[in-house]
Order: structure tokens, then C-alpha cells, then sequence
């Protein structure tokens, strides 16, 4: 962040740390830090029973370097939702507390607030993180594709988990692979190694890893951004696909994109959430200096 | 023309690269001069009855061959390893995959470094003391093959954790990700990836182990044998009867003879060792 702070003018300096004391305001920051882990309701917080996710003053830091302040808000059952902002800002970090593979990373640790999945807080005692995982599907940025071949790929999760019924296992995999549009691309090679298929395959063989699991939200950590563009066009209109039967959250640092896959945005900067809303509000009248120079591109 | 700074950089240049092909080709130099004279030496003694048949003449060893002598350092290599290999690999599993905090993991791991840096002198007085005296094993294979175990499982250790930790951490984010069990990612992805190494960690350290006449030497070792393995009793090795001929100094063809055996025979693990780190998944 000193980077880029250098990088832009005084006067943009002055409107950035204005957002910043205005976020740390509304939400009640000090409150929220001293609060302990548990399933009662913050006071300040109402509870969103129609919601998938509602998040509660989260913080939290990699060792001692506080990387997220106070993050609050929720999403809605079945939509799509872009969490945007510049390279560093935690949106990624934000992504991973959501399915509880932050902690995975050494050193990473939530410091306070919840997690609410369909109400229940995924981070009280008694919750099994693989359980939560295996609800709360993730996609990386670089697709990775295990050292196996595409069909033993695609079975991985669910091979752990348990095929469902008696389905055999090749007529379940094309399922998945059919729904991600690779079954014709690969059918004749399942079992060849997975390391053989282009970028584009190999992204779009995960997103079949992970539907494999039977998920109910999906997260991905901008999935396209090691993509070409046409790679990255079928992966767009996957998710748009994917909409009616997932919820979906996306990290993205492209604003073009976001504004053309989803329908709420979330806008971090520095570790806060500076705004969020449907994206007619976020891209159209954003209430912050801060968001209105990010989409407008005069920084990011 | 050039500047003198630069002149003599390029002199010193020359020189360096001079000094480097030099100690380059002594390394180069050594190992191939001392397998050359072991052959140059042995190998009149080598001959397919070398192999087969059992030691003769007086003093012992003067005639016949050293087929006990490769039969024991086989038996017990075999049975060093399949205690060796469950518990290093096991061990690297549980340190790579699950090892609770990195102090401890690193704490583990220094243990092992300084387990595999004991002189094999002091495995073979553990092995007498606790196994063949405590244990009352009795100077047999058994107790000689859990002694090259132990000389063994540290080696093991190392490098199978060195080769697990060379697995791109993204694979196990991307597998945990899909909520299975780190066991489950062990099984399937790090030691798919990381087998060569472990193969070849494995292999060194059991040319380290045939090769070392301390460990067996109060532990397993006899003089004198007709062949046949059981566990209880002694066995001939290859190190030990080296030791043995060179001793009587009678017969300086089948002491340099079973010294070329035993050198080809780690040439072939080690290169065993080289092909395995080179696989490609």
C-alpha cells in the first residue's frame, strides 16, 4: 500500500484516508476487535436469516501484520458477487476464511468476528473444517491439476467423500465434465494425465473437481487472470451457467469483469471494506471518493 | 586495446576458469583411479565360481568364493529396510503433512540430522549392548538387521522429508480445498511426487549400510559360513570378510576381488539412485 500511495496525488491521499477513518467509523471497529468467538448475535449486527454468508467484524492477520479490519457484510443465496479491489487489498484473504482454508496458510489466523454459513458459525468448536470445505467449494487463480489422470482428477474429492448411490464412478465424472463443457475435449483421453490439457482445460477440469463435490457456493480466486481471453470468455459464461444452481462469489481486480458477471460487488481497499451493494449502486453511484476512483480507474 | 583493469580481469578470468577445470577433473580423477586399480587388481580373482561358491583354504578364504558373504549383506540390507522405510517414510509423512508447529517440525528434523551423523562404530555398540546382549538376540542376522535399520531410518527420513517438502504447496491448498483428509493427500499426491526422491534417499542410504563393516561387525558377523540364512544366526558380509582377508593379508587377489564387488555393487545403487531422482511424474 505505501507504493501506491506515493504513486497518487495529494489530493487522492486526502479522499483515500477520509474513506478509511469514514469505514473505520460506521462500523464500530474497537467494539468488534474485544468481542470473543460465539454463536450470540453482536448487537450492532443484525442477523440476515436470508442469507448464505453473513460475515461479523472480521479480523485478521498473517503473524503479527494485520490484513483485514472489520469486515462486515452478507450474500444473498444463489447470486453472483464480485469482491474487488487493487492487488494486496485481503480480498483473497477474505475469500479463504469463507471455507476455512485460510488456515491452511502457515501463520495466518483470525483474530475476532464470525462466519455465518446459513447461520451457523463455521468457526465455533465442533464444526469440521473438511465438512465445511467439501460444502464450500474453492477455485485458485492458477489451476492445478493433481498428478493423476483427468479422470481420477475429476473423482478426487468425491472419491474421499463417497460416490453417491451406485453410480459408477466414469459415468459420474461425465456428468461433471459435461456440465464444465470438457467432455467432448476429452473423452477420448481420461486416462492421460491431467498436466496434458491447455490452461483453459486444466481451469475448467477444477471447476469439475470441485462441482464433483457436490458444493453449494463456490468461491474462486480470480479465476481468469492466468487465462487468455478466449479462455476466459468460457469461463464467464460458466458461471453464469453455474448461477442457477450455486451461489458464487468471485475475486477479481477487473473491474470490467465484475461488472459483467455479477450482480452485487463488494469493493475493498487497504483491509477494509470501503462499500458494497447491487452493482447498479456500486458501479453507477458509488456513496465513496474511494470506489468512485477505483471504477473509474483513476486507481487500482 | 584494453584498459589494464580490464586486462587483468580477464586474466584472473583465465585463471579461475583454469584452477576450476583442474580440481573439476581431480574429483574426476579420484573415484575413477581407485574403481580402476580395485579392477586392475581384482579382477583376475573374479569368475562366476568367485560368485558361488563358498570361502576355502587355509587361512580362510585363500580359494573358493563369497557367495555367503553376498547372501548376508543381502538378507540383512533387506531386513534393515523393511524396518527402515515404513517408519522414515512414515516419519517424513507425519513431519511434512502433519507436524504441528514448525518449531517442533524443525526440532524433529535436527534430531535426525544428528541421529544420521553418529559414526556407524556407535550403532554397532548400541546394537551389541541393547540388542545382542540386553535383548539376548545373540550375534545373528536380526539383531544386525535392525542395527543397519537404525543406521538407516535417519538417512530415510531426511530425504524423504526433503522431497515431500519439494511438492508445490499448492497441491495440497488445491486437495484440502476439496475437504479430504491430509492422509488422503499423502497418499495420493505428495508421495506420487515425491517417490523419486524418496527412492533414491533410500538407495544411498542402503549403499551407505552394505557398505559398512562397524554396524554388523559385533552385531551379525561371523568369519566363516556354509550359507543358508536363518534369523537367529550369524552371517558372513562383504565389508566384514574384506576385513577378514585384508587382516590375514594371504591373498591379495581375492581381498581386491571382493573389494570390486562390493564397489560395483554400490555403483549400481547409486546410479539406481541418480535415474530415480530424474523421473518425471
Amino acid at each position: 500500500m505505501d507504493g501506491f500511495v506515493k504513486t497518487v496525488n495529494r489530493a487522492h491521499v486526502a479522499s483515500i484516508d477520509a474513506a478509511l477513518e469514514t469505514a473505520h467509523a460506521d462500523t464500530g471497529y474497537e467494539d468488534a476487535a474485544s468481542e470473543a468467538w460465539g454463536d450470540t448475535p453482536h448487537p450492532s449486527y443484525p442477523t440476515q436469516p436470508e442469507a448464505v454468508f453473513q460475515t461479523i467484524a472480521i479480523e485478521a492477520a498473517y503473524s503479527e501484520r494485520t490484513v483485514l479490519k472489520n469486515i462486515s457484510f452478507h450474500i444473498l443465496d444463489k447470486s453472483i458477487t464480485a469482491i474487488m479491489g487493487p492487488s494486496g487489498c485481503g480480498k483473497s484473504t477474505l475469500l479463504r476464511i469463507l471455507n476455512r482454508t485460510l488456515e491452511l496458510t502457515p501463520g495466518a489466523r483470525i483474530l475476532s468476528g464470525k462466519v455465518l454459513f446459513r447461520n451457523q458459525n463455521i468457526y465455533s468448536k465442533g464444526q469440521d473444517p473438511r465438512a465445511i470445505r467439501k460444502r464450500i467449494g474453492l477455485i485458485y487463480q492458477r489451476p492445478v491439476p493433481f498428478p493423476m489422470s483427468i479422470l481420477e482428477n475429476v473423482l478426487f474429492g468425491v472419491s474421499f467423500h463417497g460416490l453417491p448411490g451406485d453410480m459408477p464412478r466414469e459415468e459420474y465424472a461425465r456428468l461433471y465434465l459435461k456440465r464444465v463443457g470438457l467432455w467432448e475435449e476429452v473423452k477420448d483421453r481420461l486416462r492421460e494425465s491431467a498436466n496434458k490439457l491447455s490452461g483453459g482445460q486444466q481451469q475448467r477440469l477444477c471447476l469439475a473437481r470441485a462441482l464433483a463435490n457436490q458444493p453449494e457456493v463456490i468461491l474462486m480466486d480470480e479465476p481468469c487472470s492466468s487465462l487468455d481471453p478466449a479462455a476466459t470468455r468460457q469461463i464467464e459464461e460458466l458461471i453464469a451457467q453455474l448461477k442457477r444452481d450455486y451461489t458464487i462469489v468471485v475475486v477479481t481486480h477487473n473491474i470490467a469483469q465484475a461488472r459483467r458477471i455479477s450482480e452485487f460487488a463488494l469493493f475493498m481497499f487497504a483491509g477494509t471494506l470501503v462499500e458494497s451493494g447491487p452493482n447498479e449502486k456500486i458501479f453507477h453511484q458509488p456513496e465513496t471518493p474511494l470506489a468512485r476512483d477505483f471504477i473509474t480507474g483513476k486507481i487500482g | 586495446m584494453l584498459s589494464g583493469k580490464l586486462f587483468w580481469e580477464l586474466w584472473a578470468d583465465r585463471l579461475f576458469t583454469l584452477a576450476s577445470w583442474i580440481l573439476g577433473g581431480l574429483g574426476l580423477f579420484l573415484p575413477v583411479s581407485i574403481v580402476g586399480f580395485l579392477i586392475y587388481r581384482g579382477v583376475q580373482a573374479i569368475s562366476w565360481s568367485f560368485l558361488v561358491d563358498a570361502p576355502k583354504g587355509f587361512p580362510l578364504g585363500l580359494e573358493g568364493g563369497i557367495r555367503p558373504a553376498i547372501e548376508g549383506s543381502l538378507a540383512l540390507i533387506a531386513l534393515g529396510l523393511a524396518i527402515a522405510v515404513p517408519f522414515g517414510v512414515g516419519g517424513a509423512i507425519y513431519l511434512s503433512e502433519y507436524g504441528a508447529s514448525s518449531s517442533w517440525e524443525r526440532m524433529a528434523r535436527f534430531a535426525a540430522e544428528c541421529l544420521a551423523a553418529i559414526p556407524s562404530i556407535i550403532y554397532g555398540l548400541f546394537g551389541y549392548s541393547f540388542l545382542v546382549v540386553y535383548m539376548s538376540l545373540k550375534i545373528s542376522l536380526v539383531a544386525g538387521g535392525i542395527t543397519l535399520g537404525l543406521l538407516m531410518f535417519p538417512l530415510i527420513l531426511i530425504g524423504a522429508h526433503e522431497a515431500m517438502q519439494a511438492v508445490d504447496r499448492a497441491y495440497r491448498e488445491s486437495a484440502l480445498s476439496l475437504g479430504v483428509s491430509r492422509l488422503y493427500v499423502a497418499r495420493r499426491i505428495i508421495l506420487t511426487k515425491a517417490w523419486p526422491g524418496i527412492v533414491a534417499a533410500t538407495v544411498l542410504a542402503a549403499g551407505h549400510a552394505v557398505g559398512s563393516a562397524a554396524p554388523v561387525l559385533f552385531t551379525a558377523s561371523v568369519i566363516f559360513s556354509r550359507g543358508g540364512l536363518d534369523l537367529t544366526a550369524p552371517v558372513m558380509t562383504l565389508p566384514t570378510h574384506l576385513y577378514y582377508l585384508v587382516s590375514e593379508a594371504s591373498s591379495p587377489e581375492q581381498t581386491y576381488g571382493t573389494a570390486v564387488i562390493l564397489i560395483i555393487g554400490l555403483l549400481l545403487s547409486n546410479s539406481v539412485a541418480t535415474l530415480a531422482k530424474g523421473w518425471k511424474q
